[in-house]
């Protein structure tokens, strides 16, 4: 019954010319900077993704290097590739090829005098380290179509199951891994043909030393994954690998092989779960993140996700931080001012009670604010769609969409309130400084309040910067307006 | 039928209502009629259910407006003595919004909106602001809106203050017309004269207290012409002369009053005297409407 009053309240909150404009400002905003991050897109050159299987061959002094290389979206890169290696910072190989999604090279590395020479010949090096655990870096740049990246064939002395009869070197680049606490992830193994299955090992090291959790449970500078350690449900058949979705990302010849990754900030725990299947003569390597609790690896293209996500959650963060004063505006109109004028005697001769109207006028408010968030919310996932060509999946969508809403329709709800209770101007002056204690003050007490008793705990000083954050994460249990937070938390952990 | 039963209601420490208690009944039009602050405006929104009382209860067609507040609405309409609306609206939307809380659709609606709005004379300003109404047409519109459910009953508050001889004109015939069609109307005032003509009863209120009932047409002759007589004695034998004479009404042991004299005062004195009736006093007496009203405020005041 009360339906059409409902729909002539949100039509007429909705179609006022100032909700209008703030609703068109933050529109204008939102395509704005979905306009400036394309622009960031178009002229940061991003890493390509890049399958590769590079083999130095020490008695030949031959490089070999198969690769396929894929661009964010994973499609097959045509075009012209520029290959560079650089050992210890002298130029070594520099060419120049045509590639339609995938290379294969075979030159001879030239010995000069640079190479050969004690501090940076890789290659004599490398023969050595064979024999006697030695650490070598080939640094090589791999330009396509005018972007560039620097790739590294990296050795460890971590890479400690040398075999003299090993004639080649094979280095393995996965697809990047990114994780929070990690920068650099290499991954290492033998393959010796006479055995192929119980001399299988995997080599995960992290770099930065901090803890890397393996199928093996050690998380040392370097850890070894036996492959007898797989879990039950991996098996070793390639169909089956990648049902369970392993990504196929190469085949080396027999030999030593690594992978180099630099991985991003996003993570919060993951490890690397790496399958190796043998044939007669070559390898198959599978790769799969392992996702554990809430964390996942990303690809490339996640990233690029990752940062339109970040802008959502920006764009979003400014629109739950000035719209709520629609909202405040709307308890105004519908309640404080008529009640002050009398206007609502009126209403309130038809046959409704006092109670029906404001609730009326609640749930008019109510699906204003719903709709000006879906208009920016639509306005914003089109322009990202458009413009950077990145969906983000329904589940975020659904997360951002609901703290949006949820935010503004606490902030309203209070004012709603304040309306019920007070009128006209008192109303006006009282919300707005809710408004400015909530938005601009709360932080800035909670800060002063946590390392006032954070001090008097004799807290450690290191320790303070994070149980601030903690409490203000707390605090906003209690702050209508900053309620938006907790779905970054979880758009973040599901990053 | 509206019935008005024992109703009381305190502003703090000021006694706007003191049990208050009297009916309109069908195919009448009832004046209520008080100073300034006797409590009329205050009963009409009690009636009407936008103001709680403290004590007792208003019925509308037997609806109670306490306990079935949304019922009793449906039967009663409203046209206040300064009606304030949501001056942003537009007549006709601010029509269809209040429709919609009696259950019409937009579109059916606007068509009574427009229809409504002409009867009462404001068909050229349908889409006009209210904010640009003047108060003339602020009550046509309520009016209007009153009508949305075809009420059988009415609360006409002050409704000719700040109007026009046409409007004036326009609410009097519009309450004789309802009182023709069976509603009942009750139509306050703070002029007896305004509800000469249109009121079948008259209630009085004084200071939140109703001092009296009284239909128009003993309304109208306690007003009429007539003359005080202060006598040595009344008997039956003086109640009988005066009786020739006009209408006599005793007014206490020595003092009768002659309504409607139909004789000079020398010849209705000349009688008595000849019948050895000492006359000591007297007095001839014309009141005007409102002076029988203030009579009555002044009889309450010293009743008090």
């Amino acid at each position: 019954m009360i339906l059409t009053p409902v729909l002539h309240d949100f039509k007429r909150g909705m179609l006022r010319l100032s909700t209008l404009i703030i609703l068109a400002l933050f529109i204008a905003g939102g395509l704005g900077l979905t306009y400036l991050l394309r622009y960031q897109f178009l002229t940061t050159a991003t890493p390509l993704n890049r399958v590769q299987i590079v083999s130095i061959d020490p008695s030949e002094e031959k490089l070999y290097l198969e690769m396929y290389v894929f661009d964010e979206q994973l499609n097959k890169v045509k075009g012209d590739l520029r290959f560079t290696i650089i050992c210890n910072g002298e130029t070594v190989v520099e060419m120049m090829k045509s590639i339609d999604g995938y290379i294969k090279i075979v030159d001879r590395i030239p010995r000069d005098t640079s190479i050969t020479s004690s501090r940076c010949s890789a290659l004599t090096q490398l023969t050595a380290s064979m024999s006697y655990l030695y650490s070598y870096t080939v640094l090589y740049n791999l330009s396509v179509n005018g972007k560039t990246i620097l790739c590294s064939i990296e050795g460890a002395s971590t890479i400690s199951l040398i075999n003299r009869s090993t004639n080649s070197l094979a280095g393995l680049a996965t697809l990047k891994i990114f994780r929070r606490d990690a920068e650099l992830i290499v991954i290492g193994g033998i393959y010796t043909p006479a055995n192929p299955y119980a001399e299988f090992d995997i080599y995960v090291k992290n770099i930065s030393a901090t803890s890397l959790q393996t199928l093996a449970g050690r998380s040392s500078g370097s850890t070894s994954l036996g492959v007898g350690s797989l879990p039950q449900y991996v098996s070793i058949s390639a169909k089956d690998l990648e049902k369970l979705g392993f990504i196929r990302i190469g085949r080396v010849k027999q030999g030593i092989f690594n992978s180099t990754s630099e991985p991003n900030i996003y993570m919060n725990t993951s490890y690397l779960q790496i399958v190796i299947v043998s044939s007669t003569q070559d390898i198959d390597i599978y790769s799969k993140p392992i996702v554990i609790s809430v964390s996942k690896v990303l690809k490339e293209v996640d990233v690029r996700i990752a940062r339109v996500l970040n802008t959502m959650i920006s764009l979003i963060g400014t629109f739950t931080t000035f719209f709520p004063i629609v909202g405040l505006y709307l308890a105004y109109i519908y309640i404080a001012k008529p009640r002050s004028q009398g206007a609502l005697e009126f209403l309130l001769a038809r046959p409704v009670t006092r109670f029906e109207i404001y609730m009326t006028r609640a749930l008019a408010g109510m699906i204003t604010l719903v709709a000006a968030s879906a208009l920016f919310f639509i306005s914003t996932t089109i322009s990202t769609n458009a413009m950077l060509q990145v969906s983000l999946d329904i589940n975020s969508l659904a997360v951002l969409f609901l703290g949006l809403t949820i935010s503004l329709l606490a902030f309203y709800s209070l004012c709603y309130f304040l309306s019920t209770v007070i009128s006209g101007g008192k109303y006006l002056a009282l919300s707005i400084t809710i408004y400015l204690i909530f938005t601009f003050i709360w932080q800035i007490v909670i800060a002063i309040i946590s390392i006032t008793t954070l001090r008097l705990q004799q807290v450690e000083p290191v320790k303070i910067v994070e149980e601030m954050a903690r409490n203000q994460y707390r605090s906003y249990y209690f702050n209508p307006i900053q309620l938006s937070n907790f779905y970054q938390f979880y758009t973040q952990e599901n990053m | 039928m509206i019935v008005i039963d024992s109703v009381s209601k305190r502003f703090r420490k000021t006694v706007a209502l003191d049990n208050v208690s009297f009916e309109v009944r069908n195919s009448e039009v009832v004046g209520y009629v008080g100073l300034n602050g006797a409590g009329k405006t205050t009963t009409i929104r009690i009636a009407v259910g936008v103001l709680p009382p403290d004590k007792g209860d208003v019925y509308i067609d037997g609806y109670s407006v306490l306990r079935d507040k949304k019922r009793a609405s449906m039967f009663i309409g409203w046209v206040p003595e300064l009606p304030i609306y949501e001056m942003d609206f537009r007549a006709l939307d601010y029509f269809v919004y209040l429709a919609g809380y009696y259950g019409l659709s937009v579109g059916e609606a606007r068509e009574l909106g427009r229809k409504l709005l002409d009867e009462v004379g404001l068909g050229d300003a349908l889409n006009k602001k209210l904010a640009e109404f003047s108060q003339g047409m602020k009550k046509r519109f309520a009016l209007a809106v009153s009508m949305i459910n075809n009420p059988p009953n009415f609360l006409f508050d002050e409704v000719l203050n700040g109007l026009d001889p046409q409007g004036i004109a326009f609410f009097r015939e519009l309450a004789v017309k309802f009182r023709r069609e069976g509603r009942a109307v009750l139509f306050s005032s703070h002029i007896l004269s305004e509800v000469e003509g249109i009121g079948d009863r008259v209630v009085f209120i004084h200071r939140g207290k109703i001092i009296g009932v009284y239909t128009m047409d003993e309304i109208r002759y306690r007003a009429s012409p007539a003359i005080e007589i202060n006598l040595s004695k009344i008997d039956r034998d003086v109640f009988n002369i005066l009786s020739k004479y006009g209408e006599p009404e005793v007014l206490n042991n020595n003092k009768v009053i002659l309504r409607k004299p139909r004789s000079d005062t020398e010849v209705i004195l000349s009688e008595l005297v000849s019948r050895g009736i000492g006359v000591r006093e007297v007095k001839r007496v014309e009141k005007s409407l409102e002076e029988f009203f203030f009579s009555l405020v002044k009889e309450a005041e010293e009743g008090r």
